[in-house]
């Protein structure tokens, strides 16, 4: 029952949202809203293990005296203190809410907008490729970032016009279109080997058979 | 200048300069604010998942209207720390069974309805430019991606060239797109910065 067991909880639940999203019985008896719920219920807890494993990562630098261990007393204060926080006044509590809007987020977008100059230098190495694609990449790149911006249609008026009517709705459509048409073959294959039982990465092993 | 008196400017402030501080290097106070960053990401979304879907399901659903199988639910994904300890490790493998499951049947139910209207919206009246050329570039790039279809064939290998091309536009564009995201960031913080913390511009 290693494997067979959870390969029968595989095929039982792609049938039940299969069953439940065809058929007008599913949708009548509310399958698809149960399973979305059950799905939610698991993946929260499953959060619960990211904790866990951080606590336990995260003690033991602290317990050797690893490199950096101060950050790590540091992320365990904060995780447990906030996890108090949220237990007592739960996530829509108004302490809660505040770390979360005045740091939490804050915090996510400096680091994301980080990327901005990271991504500058990427192009910048792009560029020295002097290859035909490399080329075509990045003057498309600055084409659509001068359609984008102001600056674009300061400098000339149709710059607009022609990177959003053209440029992303037919050029890049079309690009976009064919790799995204293999993927979503691709990801159909996957779910049908699935399904089928041939496919079993998530079981561990080799995965294939 | 007005410099803010509201704490909660001075916090994102402070949040925001401690994370520019890595543009100049590794340091201290980047690692402090990775660190904070990722312990509260940790903890806000267990909070929040655990609030919004896990309590209710035990106590207004399975306790309070009688809906058992959420108890069923709960047992499934804690079943995931089995993998702690070794010689029941394999449990672990029925929640993960579950959430694969599940995906599978979405992608099986809604991904043909997608895929298929992204094929009728190419096989159009070929009547305008606009039509010929998305026509052309999702054969070609559907082309290119054909690797049991010979390449030196001066045709297959002429059509997956111009594909080739479609690709880096699209990449290209999507390249261009997310450069201009991330800058639209940093303006926004910039913006935080200038305006909400130092008053800048303000009387």
């Amino acid at each position: 029952m290693r494997k067979e067991g959870p390969m029968i909880v595989t095929v039982l639940s792609s049938l039940v949202v299969l069953f439940s999203n065809y058929f007008f019985l599913g949708q009548q008896w509310g399958l698809t809203d149960r399973l979305d719920y059950w799905f939610n219920i698991s993946y929260g807890i499953a959060l619960a293990l990211g904790f866990v494993n951080l606590t336990i990562i995260h003690w033991k630098y602290v317990q050797r005296r690893r490199e950096g261990w101060v950050y790590s007393v540091i992320l365990l204060l904060v995780m447990y203190g906030y996890l108090l926080l949220g237990i007592v006044e739960q996530h829509t509590g108004p302490t809660f809410s505040w770390i979360y809007d005045n740091m939490m987020t804050v915090l996510g977008a400096a680091v994301f907008s980080l990327l901005a100059f990271l991504i500058s230098s990427a192009a910048y190495r792009a560029f020295r490729i002097r290859t035909k694609e490399a080329t075509i990449l990045l003057v498309c790149a600055i084409f659509i970032l001068l359609a984008r911006a102001p600056i674009g249609d300061a400098i000339w008026s149709r710059w607009s016009y022609w990177g959003n009517e053209w440029f992303m709705g037919v050029l890049n459509t079309a690009g976009y279109r064919g790799i995204l048409l293999g993927a979503y073959v691709g990801a159909f294959a996957v779910a049908l080997r699935i399904l089928l039982g041939l496919e079993r990465a998530h079981l561990g092993g080799t995965g294939t058979q | 200048m007005n410099i803010s008196t509201d704490p909660a400017i001075w916090t994102q402030a402070i949040c925001i300069l401690a994370v520019y501080t890595y543009l100049y290097k590794d340091n201290p106070i980047w690692r402090l604010a990775e660190t904070v960053y990722l312990a509260l990401a940790t903890t806000y979304w267990f909070v929040f998942y655990f609030f919004t879907y896990i309590q209710p399901a035990i106590v207004d659903k399975a306790i309070g209207e009688g809906e058992w199988h959420y108890f069923l639910a709960v047992i499934l994904g804690l079943m995931i720390f089995f993998r702690y300890i070794p010689s029941v490790a394999w449990l672990a493998r029925y929640p993960m069974s579950f959430w694969v499951g599940y995906g599978t049947g979405y992608i099986l139910s809604f991904e043909p309805a997608v895929w298929l209207t992204q094929i009728t919206s190419t096989f159009l009246a070929l009547n305008s430019i606009q039509n010929i050329l998305i026509f052309i570039g999702v054969l070609s790039t559907l082309t290119y991606f054909f690797f049991t279809l010979a390449k030196e064939n001066p045709v297959v290998g002429g059509v997956a060239e111009v594909g080739k091309w479609y690709i880096m536009i699209a990449l290209g564009s999507a390249f261009g797109n997310t450069v201009l995201y991330r800058w639209n960031l940093f303006v926004a913080r910039a913006n935080t910065l200038l305006f909400d913390w130092l008053g800048v511009g303000q009387a």
